[in-house]
């Protein structure tokens, strides 16, 4: 009897053995789609629907820089409670200084091996215009290039995008495993325009379409202007984080009249009971 | 060094019910002014905002600029700020919506009644605290402080779109020059 209890058992689990995997693989599998894996996301604006699929949620314009008219890296949405070492992400080409006028330059973003990387580049004088003119780096490889998709031919994962206010952004689009780098090629300004900064932002993803887990990696660069070793303060301060703090100045400056006040009025108060006292 | 602290005698005329009586005022303007409460001006209550104007101009400019994940979006529960923003590619207020779906009613009016309240306890638009807040100080704004690497001031002027249609919508509930 109790055999024959543990032979319908064991059938009865191995019949619901394919559907258990199935719902396993549902419940373990990514939630929707990655939020902004193209490019084109982050130039619609946030209630603007996509022309094929209807879905929201652009970027509005924002690249997520960290330049100084963009303001905020991928940071704002992506966080890894354990992210990865900042030597993961690779950059090559960037000048100590430049030449008005000279000859371009190279640069390569090398991406964190076997996880899906996307980055966004800005090079920016002081008031944030683009400085110089940055392309595509002609004659792309299997590692600069999302996967073909039938009948299209590969198309290159890095985007060279101009925006308002006369700024330039090199995007890459996170569209595979074999996207490696973001390389693109850079021309200095024809004239001297002063420091120029270089901001890239990128992000190592973990291949869910939640933000969190994912880790950010942030560069600045600066080239001094000619004939300069150092960025002047003014300058450099307009880059960096400014944590905000309240004005309690009068605040304070009431509550130590207050206290005096009360100080007196004791004092006064005591005089007078030894007055009281003695007669 | 040991320090001892010597006991004062109560007078017998001021019981000390009657010294807490006497302080109380003191005592209340200064935790109205370390608690950052506005003395003068605004009932506390969040002021009537011309709707259309949110939904076609502010929504999408606090998506924008606001909404993100690690801003004012949906923080744990010991980070959340009060003020939040949910919709499409920001954080959603059910978090089992796909991140890229259209913006649902429930979304946008928490939203709305989130930025209303930043309206509140004021007497001009420039002064509220929706307006002020993301503006830098240095053009007149309050000090606003992010998080991380996003902790600096949204707009850097009041010439700025974004901050110019925050300005607009708050002027629906206080109009320039209305008593």
């Amino acid at each position: 009897m109790t055999r024959a209890r543990l032979l319908s058992a064991t059938l009865l689990a191995a019949s619901l053995l394919p559907a258990s995997l199935l719902a396993a693989g549902v419940l373990l599998a990514p939630r929707g789609a990655r939020a902004f894996s193209n490019h084109e996301t982050f130039d619609r604006g946030p209630l603007e629907p996509a022309p094929e699929t209807g879905q929201q949620g652009g970027g509005g314009g924002r690249h997520f820089t960290g330049s100084r008219l963009d303001g905020f890296t991928c940071a704002v949405c992506h966080r890894a409670e354990e992210p990865l070492d900042p030597s993961e992400l690779q950059l090559e080409g960037w000048p100590e200084d430049y030449v008005p006028g000279g000859g371009p330059i190279d640069l390569e973003v090398t991406f964190p091996d076997d996880l899906l990387s996307a980055a966004a580049l800005e090079i920016v004088r002081a008031d944030g215009r683009a400085a110089g003119t940055l392309e595509l780096i002609p004659n792309p490889t299997p590692a600069d290039l999302c996967p073909a998709t039938e009948p299209e031919v590969p198309t290159d994962a890095v985007h060279v995008v101009d925006l308002p206010d006369d700024r330039t952004v090199a995007v890459s689009d996170a569209c595979a495993l074999t996207v490696e780098r973001l390389r693109v090629r850079w021309t200095p300004p024809p004239e001297s325009v002063g420091p120029i900064w270089l901001h890239v932002a990128a992000v190592a993803s973990d291949s869910s379409s939640d933000p969190t887990g994912d880790t950010v990696f942030t560069i600045t660069q600066v080239i001094p202007a000619m004939g300069e070793v150092t960025i002047p303060e003014d300058l450099e301060s307009t880059c960096a984080i400014r944590p905000g703090r309240a004005d309690h100045g009068p605040a304070v400056g009431l509550l130590i009249g207050l206290a005096l006040w009360a100080r007196r009025r004791r004092a006064a108060a005591r005089r007078a009971r030894r007055v009281d006292a003695r007669s | 060094m040991k320090l001892s602290m010597r006991a004062v005698p109560e007078h017998p005329s001021e019981p000390r019910i009657e010294r807490a009586r006497r302080h109380a005022p003191a005592l209340v303007v200064a935790s109205l002014l370390l608690g950052g409460c506005v003395l003068a001006g605004g009932e506390g209550e969040p002021p009537a905002t011309n709707r259309t104007d949110f939904n076609d101009e502010v929504y999408p400019v606090l998506l924008r600029d606001c909404g993100f994940p690690e801003c004012h979006g949906a923080l744990s529960a010991d980070e959340a700020r009060f003020f939040r923003v949910y919709g499409p590619g920001r954080s959603r207020l059910d978090p089992a919506t796909d991140p890229l779906a259209p913006y649902t009613p429930e979304e946008r009016e928490f939203t709305y009644e989130r930025a209303r309240s930043m309206l509140a306890s004021a007497t001009r638009a420039e002064d509220t605290l929706l307006v002020r807040k993301p503006l830098a100080v240095e053009a007149g704004g309050a000090a606003h402080r992010g998080r991380g690497e996003s902790g600096e001031d949204v707009y850097l002027t009041t010439d700025a779109p974004g901050y110019q249609a925050l300005l607009r919508w708050a002027e629906t509930a206080y109009p320039p020059g209305a008593p």
